[in-house]
């Protein structure tokens, strides 16, 4: 059995709060975090994410179970010993004080530092070094308050990466973010995890980047707790469990898709010459706007020609009306016209 | 070329370090010469050597212009450092000992020992006894009140809107110390309302010397919390997953609070503004949010806003002294201003 070690072993772990007559539960949990692992944890809102996040760094106490870090239970390390092992990234967005990257990235060596807080130059060469890996270098000297959403997520990975721990734990870091960036930091992740050998665990509501991204997927469900590589869990039909069945997975493609009540039929045919990325094209036009695709003959049939270089789109009418259309566009808006 | 920009970042701050210190050394020497009877300057100096000699020099000099320039530097270190701790321990910028009501939790646990107490124990504000009493009345009606808006700061996010709920904390307890006047004899009254107009001048090398120990102990913890100050600039969550316990970060930074902005009260009466502008003095000068540095140069700035003040109050050329309140309120305001204008907060 390789990998089964684990750096974080959560076993039977009931997790929850109650705070001001507002009670929450979730477990038991189990799952092991394997070094040099990228893990993305993913479930509803609501579901305990977060919560489960909190009780890993302790800021939340079990109600059950246990947590162990490297075979220790995480309970008999003394706090300021533990934040040595386990840094914290979460999506708080206070900062009432100007405070330059640098600043935010050199507080990651309070750990280390004695009660004076004085930096020594190791601790400022091992900030150096996280500045450098989440490419902040330009923005040292910047307020955090005056970088991007993506900069300031970077700024708050490196003051984790300059805590210099084995273990990291992130909530939502790709929240607010565009697609670019979103990709950005989970590779620059993805790199700290394989390169660094550190163990990794983000929580996310993109599936789509947690299945083609992920070592190690997490799914978090009211009743049900489940892991395994992507993969394993699309192999087991797992996925569709998380969408509450308003969402269909397509194990195929690794993508969502909503599923749809189709109130309307309609028949497509598409020419010999036609190829068959277009008539796919056509499908998932047709569905988009209600249409279920049926073999059979009906009071709608839709033809695929290609004339010259482009194509053509003849819909024909059960009350023998016929029309041309010459963009998927076009289809979309007369159909939609019909089925009123 | 780290260390390179780094040594000049130190050198710079060394720099403005000793740029300040002269400054205080300077304004301190100014306001010993300056004063509302006219002593000629070398009477003063040469009456440090031969007391006997400069006889009315000399007594002025330890009666009047030794007292009032060390209190302005007293009060200026205590109120900077206060300020600073505060508006980290509250995490707004906006926040100080005056402005939360703080201070006039303090001036209220005075009143009530030099208007009520003092009615069943006449002899207790003149005592001995009666100078440490009031201490602790500051510093336990301080606590009070900062306890109250620790709880309150928990529910209210909003920076101004906290700023708002000081300043009503402060008019009610303003109004109760007003009831309470009204209900007091008239001898009472004229101790406290000396008091309770915030002044330095009336501060003697005795009352000095009964500060001093609690603003040096409340000066030292606060280096003492140096590195929790720090954690805490990213937020409390974050202070708790580097190793810092909170509750005992919190508690140290609290005593620190209430023993400089008590004191003060306790002697001074609240001098408003100081303590709310200094840290930010001290941050554009240093451009750091470094506590270590912060404190020293809150403490320097502090001591040069009070002896400015103390300074700018005897009006050249006439005996007309204002009070320094005014003063440092017209200095702090501006500031205070263009820094909610600026949206830096």
């Amino acid at each position: 059995m390789i990998g089964l070690e684990g750096e974080l072993e959560v076993q039977d772990l009931q997790i929850g709060y109650n705070i001001r007559n507002k009670e929450f539960r979730a477990g038991p949990i189990s799952f092991t975090l394997a070094e040099g692992e990228l893990a993305m944890l993913i479930g509803p809102n609501g579901v305990g994410k977060s919560t489960l996040l909190k009780t890993l760094i302790r800021l939340n106490e079990p109600i059950e179970g246990q947590v162990f870090f490297q075979g220790r239970p995480l309970r008999q390390i003394p706090k300021a010993e533990m934040s040595k092992y386990i840094a914290f990234v979460s999506t708080e967005t206070s900062y009432p004080f100007y405070i330059s990257v640098y600043e935010l990235v050199s507080l990651g060596r309070i750990p280390y530092l004695n009660w004076m807080g004085r930096l020594s130059s190791e601790d400022r060469r091992i900030v150096e070094r996280a500045i450098e890996q989440m490419q902040l270098e330009h923005l040292r000297n910047k307020p955090i308050q005056e970088v991007s959403d993506g900069e300031r997520q970077k700024a708050l990975i490196a003051r984790a990466l300059a805590q210099d721990t084995p273990v990291i734990l992130l909530d939502e870091p790709t929240a607010f973010l565009d697609i670019v960036n979103k990709h950005n930091i989970i590779h620059l992740l993805g790199d700290i995890a394989h390169q660094q050998k550190k163990t990794v665990l983000l929580t996310t509501h993109d599936l789509n980047i947690a299945i083609s991204e992920t070592d190690k997927l997490l799914v978090m469900l009211p009743n049900q707790f489940l892991v395994g590589a992507p993969e394993d869990l699309q192999l087991k039909n797992q996925l569709n469990s998380l969408f509450k069945n308003q969402f269909h997975f397509d194990p195929i493609s690794g993508t969502l898709k909503r599923v749809k009540s189709f109130l309307y039929k309609a028949s497509l045919k598409s020419e010999s010459t036609v190829p068959r990325s277009v008539a796919k094209l056509t499908q998932k036009a047709l569905e988009r706007i209600g249409y279920e695709l049926t073999d059979n003959s009906t009071r709608i049939n839709v033809i695929v020609k290609k004339v010259n270089q482009d194509y053509q789109w003849t819909v024909e009418l059960a009350d023998g009306n016929t029309f041309i259309c010459s963009s998927l566009y076009a289809l979309c808006r007369l159909l939609g016209e019909y089925k009123r | 070329m780290v260390t390179q920009s780094e040594k000049v970042v130190n050198s710079k701050r060394s720099l403005i370090f000793v740029a300040l210190l002269l400054l205080v050394l300077l304004f301190f020497f100014i306001d010993i010469v300056i004063g509302n009877a006219e002593v000629p300057v070398g009477d003063l100096i040469r009456s440090i050597i031969s007391p006997s000699e400069y006889s009315t020099a000399s007594m002025i000099f330890y009666n009047f212009r030794l007292p009032k320039a060390l209190a302005a530097v007293i009060t200026g270190v205590a109120l900077g450092i206060s300020g600073l701790l505060t508006q980290t321990y509250f995490r707004n910028p906006l926040a100080g000992p005056d402005v939360l009501g703080i201070s006039s939790g303090a001036s209220l646990g005075v009143a009530f020992v030099l208007l009520v107490i003092s009615q069943f124990l006449p002899s207790l504000g003149s005592s001995p006894v009666g100078n440490w009493t009031i201490i602790v009345a500051a510093c336990v009606g301080a606590a009070a009140t900062m306890l109250m808006i620790t709880l309150v700061s928990g529910i209210i996010r909003d920076h101004v809107t906290m700023l708002v709920f000081g300043l009503m904390v402060g008019a009610a307890f303003s109004s109760a110390i007003i009831v309470i006047q009204y209900l007091s004899n008239e001898t009472l009254l004229k101790s406290f309302v000396v008091w309770g107009f915030g002044s330095i001048r009336h501060l003697g090398l005795n009352h000095l010397a009964i500060m001093s120990p609690f603003i040096a102990l409340g000066t030292l913890l606060s280096f003492f919390s140096v590195k929790n100050l720090n954690a805490l600039l990213i937020g409390e969550k974050y202070a708790q997953t580097m190793g810092i316990n909170l509750a005992r970060a919190r508690v140290l930074i609290f005593i620190s609070i209430i023993l400089l902005a008590g004191t003060i009260t306790a002697f001074c009466g609240p001098i408003a503004f100081v303590a709310i502008t200094v840290p930010h003095l001290s941050r554009m000068l240093l451009r750091t949010n470094d506590h270590f540095v912060l404190i020293v140069a809150s403490l320097l700035t502090g001591s040069l806003m009070m002896l400015l003040s103390d300074i700018l109050s005897h009006l050249p050329g006439s005996n007309i002294s204002l009070p320094i309140n005014a003063l440092t309120s017209l200095m702090g305001i501006p500031l205070i201003i263009a820094i909610i204008l600026r949206k830096k907060i």
